[in-house]
């Protein structure tokens, strides 16, 4: 989404849940703004935390400056320069604290996969340094986690909603789809259980959006979505 | 046979090639999981077990071919005994569980060597009310609770701990499907909503009213008359503890059981027999064709059949049912004559169901992904809905009025907006709806679950 969509978007969150305070959430994004586009997360299970995603496509240093300066970090808790690709930040917030709780700065390029191909600096509210993790950018392939039960769900996934790469890392995992499907298409999938309690709420804001990637960080899936 | 016609389907086909294939499909599939629990059995069953002729029944069953074998490999209690298998038997048992398990599978292989007339010696065990059943009759023994049994067969005759047989007998409601509240086997499954012990003159008069509702089925549809006493077996009486018209269930696990309460009117007792017969129809339809393509149950959608949500598959039995019901009803409406207020009552029926099993496919149909088949069969239905529309023309235009305005509340009150996700008021009202999805008079209130309109 572009910004003017991602702040209609934010609008509608406020709209949604005016018991919590969304403005620094809001001017965290503006700060941010620029070329590039916007992703929307939301997080399975639960309803108060959801995510933005900036695609950075300008020059990387003033754009790491940005985020520093944004999200109150030191220049050294971001690297220097992403390994490879342009990179993307993710920004989980808690609507109920009115405050980020994590940070992932993510370089890849996509058309070299492979093990060491990218790599995710993670962030967390409250530490000055970040932590920087390895990702095995590869195809999708059914099979790849020799768990019967999570392949089997991975790949009647797969037929419903064409998966195109994937990113495993140690704790998780992330599904980016070769077509984005439309939230209420995505939200009937076994892998959308962990939606379920929640998606009419969620389908008030987030409408009909392109989900674009489904990811587990270790601890919760995250469906990041397109405007 | 690579393609099924959807058309024989949606409605009763009738005993066709393509039926028989069905249950064909069906059994083989019993017969093969029954092979694999035989080896199992071999490998893994304490000695104390194998000391009794287990063994010998499952050998029996599996090796002699025919159409009584075929008969009892897809009857609803062998359907029950392989499901308790996979649930149980996956982790250690008891050695008591062993007698109960393969004990009473001796059903099967006693009532096949009494059919064909064989020599068989036995051991068996009778279920926790100390009944054996000779299943494909209506006959049984009974005996002490979970009682060791000692049966010998020869000459379609039954010795039973050396001693002849003494049957007793079920009521039939039509020859081939008794009424059943006991079986253990039977009921054991029956989950949803309460079982009842019928006394005699109960009993008779459940198999009785039944026995008209199957009589007048064999005249207003022959064909789907036809599957249903191929497929039927048993009819379970259900308590009705707060007097609905009717409560009802069937299951996956227990196909050729229907689980109804008793109902002094034939056609609500037909209607009954019908829905429950179609979910048990289709669920014998899944063993060649998902319909439905995997991977998507995730999400609940809106039910316009209850407050709470359904799953794709439940909306694609829920409209498969009530299209059947509101065709039977709509075909007897115009067949027959009914005093004047049954016939609104069955008019108002009609009319409902048809605004049901819209919104049924509409969610159905915007979300899911089919099958091949699962396309084709969801397009009939669509179809088939459309043709119906035709048949209510002559309905008072008030009595349909009122049912349309009755379904468009339904769906006010439990669906998100004109979506298909389902919308708990209580649920929904955590967050919010923003502006343009809240009517504006509710602008006014975080918390008040949103009304129903008043029905026009």
């Amino acid at each position: 989404m572009n910004t003017k969509e991602r702040v209609e978007w934010l609008k509608a969150v406020r709209a949604c849940f005016p018991q919590y305070d969304t403005v620094p959430m809001a001017a965290a994004a503006a700060a941010l703004d620029g070329p590039g586009r916007w992703e929307v997360s939301v997080r399975g299970g639960g309803l108060h935390e959801i995510g933005l995603r900036f695609f950075g496509s300008g020059p990387y240093v003033p754009w790491r400056d940005a985020c520093a300066r944004t999200f109150s970090l030191g220049r050294a808790a971001l690297p220097s320069a992403p390994r490879a690709g342009s990179p993307w930040l993710t920004a989980a917030w808690d609507l109920r604290t009115g405050d980020w709780t994590t940070l992932r700065l993510t370089g890849a390029n996509a058309s070299k996969l492979g093990p060491g191909r990218a790599f995710a600096w993670d962030h967390k509210r409250g530490e000055n340094s970040s932590e920087k993790h390895a990702l095995d950018l590869r195809p999708f392939k059914p099979g790849v986690f020799k768990e019967p039960a999570l392949d089997r769900a991975l790949e009647d996934f797969s037929a419903l909603c064409p998966v195109g790469s994937m990113s495993i890392e140690e704790h998780g995992w992330s599904l980016r789809f070769a077509q984005p499907m439309r939230w209420p298409l995505f939200a009937r999938c076994d892998l959308a259980a962990a939606f379920t309690p929640d998606s009419s709420q969620l389908a008030l804001f987030l409408l009909d959006r392109r989900v674009t990637e489904l990811a587990f960080d270790g601890t919760a899936l995250w469906a990041h979505c397109a405007g | 046979m690579n393609t099924l016609d959807e058309r024989r389907w949606i409605f009763g086909g009738g005993l066709t090639t393509e039926w028989a294939w069905v249950v064909r499909r069906r059994r083989q599939l019993a017969l093969v999981a029954l092979a694999r629990i035989e080896k199992s059995y071999l490998k893994q069953a304490p000695a104390g077990v194998r000391k009794r002729r287990y063994a010998a029944g499952l050998r029996y069953f599996l090796k002699t071919k025919g159409p009584e074998r075929d008969r009892l490999a897809v009857h609803p209690c062998f359907d029950y005994w392989l499901d308790l298998h996979a649930r149980h038997f996956s982790a250690p048992v008891r050695d008591n569980d062993w007698h109960l398990q393969f004990g009473l599978f001796q059903s099967f292989p006693a009532a096949l060597a009494i059919a064909r007339g064989d020599r068989l010696a036995l051991d068996a065990t009778a279920d926790p009310d100390g009944r054996f059943y000779i299943y494909g009759t209506p006959y049984f023994l009974q005996d002490g609770p979970s009682s060791a049994l000692r049966l010998r067969i020869a000459g379609g005759k039954l010795e039973v701990n050396g001693r002849k047989a003494v049957l007793r007998k079920l009521h039939e409601a039509v020859p081939g499907i008794v009424a059943d509240d006991r079986g253990w086997l039977m009921v054991h499954g029956v989950t949803m909503h309460g079982l009842i012990g019928l006394e005699h003159g109960e009993r008779v008069r459940f198999a009785e009213v039944l026995r008209r509702a199957f009589d007048d089925l064999s005249e207003r549809d022959p064909s789907l008359h036809a599957e249903m006493l191929d497929m039927v077996v048993a009819l379970v009486p259900l308590k009705n503890p707060v007097e609905h018209g009717s409560v009802s269930s069937s299951y996956v696990n227990l196909r050729g059981a229907i689980a109804l309460s008793h109902a002094e009117d034939p056609v609500l007792q037909a209607e009954t027999l019908i829905h429950e017969f179609c979910h048990q129809k289709m669920n014998q339809l899944l063993v060649v064709d998902p319909v439905l393509l995997p991977g998507q149950s995730g999400q609940v959608f809106y039910s316009p059949w209850r407050a709470d949500a359904r799953r794709l598959r439940g909306l694609l039995l829920g409209s498969h049912a009530f299209l059947n019901v509101a065709r039977y009803l709509s075909t007897s409406l115009a067949r027959e004559e009914f005093p004047e207020v049954q016939k609104i009552e069955l008019m108002v029926n009609v009319a409902l169901r048809l605004n049901q099993v819209e919104a049924g496919l509409k969610a159905l149909t915007g979300y899911g992904a089919f099958t091949e088949f699962g396309r084709r069969f969801v397009m009939g239905m669509w179809s088939e809905l459309e043709v119906l529309r035709h048949s209510v023309l002559w309905f008072p235009p008030a009595l349909r009025a009122e049912q349309d305005a009755v379904s468009a509340a339904h769906r006010f009150r439990y669906a998100l907006g004109e979506t298909g996700f389902h919308k708990s008021a209580a649920h929904v009202d955590k967050v919010r709806r923003i502006a343009f999805l809240a009517p504006a008079e509710e602008e006014a209130s975080e918390t008040a679950a949103p009304k129903a309109p008043e029905a026009a």
